[in-house]
């Protein structure tokens, strides 16, 4: 709300982080990765004296420079670049905490592209130990890169003691830091030695072939080992409700795990087969286990940029860029308070205010009738009063939410505004609270924003009044992700009816929702 | 105060601190940017030429535009690391307000990487083909810092940016400025003037292994610098008059500090044509350094002066929080150490291959 908003309401700023960040992630890790692979080679090649692995070796370099110099360095400034345009606040903070750390990462970047490049360019030309040892000064200012670098994500996740005592070393070595770089420095290794397979999967040397299978696998199997009770650690680090929303409570978190599972254990069969049969590994397999690794850390950052929701900085600040000190005063009136506001006033123009509230608050994570998280679709079955209700305790119905910060006025037009855009009923703020609520309402209010009435009709068919009365006492047994419906016995009672009337004949018809 | 001004972050050491950096870091991006856009300029011009000589320096130029991009991107990022913290809340809102143009500049530039690497590792093979990479390659090249200016001044600007109000999808530019096609032009023409330098000096290396090529690239390389250079005589008042009437007399004598800038810009300026029409490369780039500092000192007081009214670097709050500083300083000085090492052993193995 300090900053204005870049607004693209059926494309989103996630979609644009996603889709610069989900290469740069994969691509910056191989860069770690491959700094490592491109120094043991070398040294494996010279040792046993083997010249094809020392030709590879070399065509390998020129690769992964082109790959991760031009490409994977790119699309880091571009993460920068997206991440200030989409969600500026935070951007902001990060680089003010951490400016000494971000410019010490760049000097590592600086002897990275000196070092590379002197590797690719004195093949040959200078003595074995060395070039060897440029090598090794690349992969050491690379994995400083990833050092620096980790810190500061991780601290995105688990702020620890910083929240308190603001210390920017408190705020580095935060309790996610150590896990979390032992994660990555793994996945880079696994990464390497991927590409590896892939790029002697292209090579007419058969013999060759088969010896880069044999390190490669060797490379990768126990990382991919060793990443099993990494990933563990990292899941302890995290604070009780990130973990919480990762142990079930998102179902978009649990459908990433799922992924990334299969993803692990693919890429593990590839590997054991190739490593039983070196011979039959080919440009396939390899491609395989390439997309299989893409999908676990795809599925990795995923689950840590989601679970780190309602939060873009832990405690500090909402997704939606609100600090979280700013919350109560922005509760008694957002519009009035945000500098970038077209309106000022719900009473002015309701409709626009609508609009504004969804731009400044919901537009960082939903798109309007966009195919990102469209935030329309699930809305516009639902009444205003509904939906007005709902934005009111969105943040304790869904942990992962942040809370809506704006007064009731404000609340409904923003109600009114993803209803459709159409309210010729509204007259200016209004209290739903002291209304008396319908069952329909009841039903729209609590159920129909995540689940069609289809679904829900579905699912009880056959169900007895008293079955659908008590599932109703301990939602959250029917799925970990389904908050406990906190209503009055009273409501409990006249949802029970409701529901049961779903699967009569002469059933009422309310809102169809959506399926999550 | 402009209410649109989002209020800023505190910064964890003093300005002065910071400030330092950035002038350090963004004038050495300015010199190899330079290098970058004039190199590749100098690199399609010697397309058209069909002697060997020719074909020999535009292959040994095209060597060396990846790394300059390599550099360029890398002190870029950094200068724009130290304006953020310092002006981040211009910065960060100008930056939204054309944000779909500004995330433009990633896409081009991956393009503009990717086809330089492309002439240098296929140089022959390409043949013809190279023309029309390189001038592509140019034309992205021109495009980038363009949008630049467009930020750097929109930034200055905050009384334009209500017009966000009836364009937020990020599509607003600062095209209106006076002084933002002046200012644009001077960056260029500085940037075609120091590819010529930076052939000449490149040609320079290859003295003793190819004269002919050295004292071609030398010929061509300072007859493009000096004369160029010469044309800032016409673009550098032309951008001073386009700046504000109150700026204008401030850096003409009531600044005393951007007076003394502009004075001794000049001073060297002097001393750079003479030496840079008497073909001498090394004298001339030794001049060209500082007269760049001072050009980028003169560019942030300008800075400073055109957002005065607004905000000045003393207004940001300090959090104090040095331990952070001294390690980046170990971090550069050990850097430092290791590139020093890594170019000399590159050096050696050049030598000897020779």
């Amino acid at each position: 709300m300090n900053y204005p908003v870049w607004y693209l309401p059926t494309i989103g700023g996630g979609t644009l982080i996603a889709l610069i960040a989900i290469g740069h992630v994969f691509v910056a890790h191989f860069a770690v990765g491959g700094g490592l692979l491109l120094a043991l080679s070398e040294q494996l090649a010279r040792g046993r004296n083997d010249a094809g692995l020392l030709a590879f070796n070399r065509r390998f370099a020129r690769f992964f420079v082109l790959l991760t110099l031009v490409y994977g360095s790119l699309t880091g400034v571009g993460i920068w670049f997206v991440i200030s345009l989409v969600q500026p606040g935070g951007t902001s903070l990060l680089i003010h905490q951490f400016v000494f750390a971000w410019a010490a990462e760049w000097v590592f970047f600086l002897v990275e592209i000196v070092a590379i490049s002197v590797y690719l360019y004195s093949f040959d030309r200078m003595a074995p130990a060395v070039h060897q040892a440029v090598a090794w000064i690349y992969f050491g200012a690379a994995w400083c890169s990833l050092f620096i670098i980790n810190g500061i994500i991780s601290f995105m996740l688990t702020s620890g003691s910083w929240t308190t005592d603001r210390s920017f070393w408190s705020a580095f070595f935060n309790p996610g830091f150590w896990p979390s770089l032992a994660f990555r420095t793994l996945i880079a290794i696994i990464l390497a030695g991927l590409f590896a397979l892939l790029f002697c999967s292209f090579s007419k040397d058969r013999s060759l072939r088969r010896r880069l299978v044999r390190y490669g696998c060797g490379m990768v199997l126990p990382a991919l080992l060793g990443a099993v009770p990494a990933a563990g650690w990292y899941l302890h680090s995290l604070p009780e409700p990130a973990r919480e929303l990762v142990g079930g409570g998102s179902p978009t978190i649990v459908r990433a795990l799922h992924w990334g599972g299969s993803g692990a254990i693919v890429l593990t069969l590839i590997l054991l087969f190739s490593l039983w049969q070196p011979a039959r590994h080919n440009r396939a397999l390899a491609g395989l286990a390439l997309a299989a690794a893409l999908v676990l850390m795809g599925s990795f950052e995923w689950i840590r940029e989601a679970a780190r929701r309602p939060f873009v900085v832990q405690q500090a600040m909402f997704c939606n860029g609100i600090a979280t000190a700013q919350l109560p005063q922005l509760q008694q009136g957002f519009l009035p308070a945000a500098r970038w506001s077209r309106v000022r006033q719900v009473a002015a123009d309701p409709l626009a205010a609508g609009r504004e509230l969804f731009k400044f608050q919901c537009y960082s994570c939903h798109t309007l009738d966009g195919i990102n998280n469209d935030l329309r679709q699930r809305t516009d079955a639902l009444s205003q009063e509904a939906l007005a209700g709902y934005i009111g305790g969105l943040h304790k119905a869904r942990y992962f939410m942040p809370p809506f910060a704006g007064n009731d006025g404000e609340r409904q037009a923003l109600a009114a505004f993803l209803t459709g855009g159409l309210f010729p009923a509204f007259e200016g703020p209004a209290d739903t609270q002291g209304k008396t609520l319908q069952d329909q309402f009841l039903f729209e209010q609590n159920c129909t924003l995540c689940h069609s009435t289809e679904l829900v009709r579905n699912r009880t068919a056959g169900w007895t009044k008293n079955r659908i009365r008590s599932a109703l006492d301990h939602l959250n047994r029917l799925h970990p992700a389904m908050p406990d419906y906190k209503g009055t016995p009273n409501e409990k009672d006249r949802l029970a009816d409701y529901i049961l009337r779903l699967n009569q004949p002469a059933a009422q018809q309310p809102a169809k929702g959506v399926t999550p | 105060m402009n209410p649109l001004i989002p209020l800023p972050d505190p910064i964890p050491v003093a300005w002065g601190y910071l400030l330092a950096l950035l002038l350090l870091v963004f004038s050495l991006h300015l010199l190899f940017m330079n290098c970058l856009l004039g190199t590749t300029a100098v690199t399609l011009y010697l397309q058209r030429r069909s002697d060997a000589v020719a074909n020999r320096l535009a292959t040994e130029l095209s060597r060396a535009l990846p790394l300059l991009m390599a550099f360029t991107v890398n002190l870029g990022i950094a200068a724009l690391l130290f304006l953020q913290v310092l002006y981040g809340q211009f910065f960060y809102t100008s930056s939204i307000l054309m944000g779909s143009y500004w995330l433009a500049i990633i896409p081009l530039l991956i393009l503009a990487y990717y086809a330089l690497y492309w002439v240098d590792l296929r140089y022959r093979r390409l043949g013809r083909q190279r023309w029309l990479l390189l001038a592509g390659v140019l034309a992205l090249l021109l495009a980038v810092p363009f949008l630049f200016s467009n930020n750097m001044t929109l930034m200055l600007h905050p009384q334009r940016w209500s017009g966000y109000f009836d364009q937020d999808n990020g599509t607003l530019l600062n095209l209106a400025d006076l002084t933002l096609w002046p200012r644009y032009a001077h960056f260029i023409a500085a940037a075609l003037a120091v590819g010529g330098l930076f052939t000449a000096t490149l040609g320079r290396c290859y003295r003793s292994r190819a004269p002919e090529l050295a004292a071609y690239a030398r010929n061509l390389g300072m007859t493009l610098f000096s004369r160029l250079t010469l044309l800032q005589l016409l673009i550098g008042p032309l951008f001073l008059f386009s700046l504000p009437q109150p700026l204008r007399w401030q850096i003409l004598g009531d600044s005393p500090l951007a007076t003394l800038l502009l004075t001794t810009a000049l001073a060297l300026l002097a001393a750079l044509l003479v030496n840079a029409f008497q073909q001498r490369v090394l004298t001339s780039l030794a001049l060209l350094v500082p007269l760049g500092c001072c050009m980028v000192a003169l560019r942030a007081w300008l800075r400073s002066a055109f957002l005065q009214p607004h905000f000045t670097l003393d207004q940001l709050q300090v959090v104090p929080q040095y331990s952070p500083l001294l390690v980046f300083v170990i971090v550069l000085l050990f850097g430092s150490a290791l590139i020093g090492w890594l170019l000399y052993q590159a050096t050696r193995a050049a030598r000897q291959d020779m």
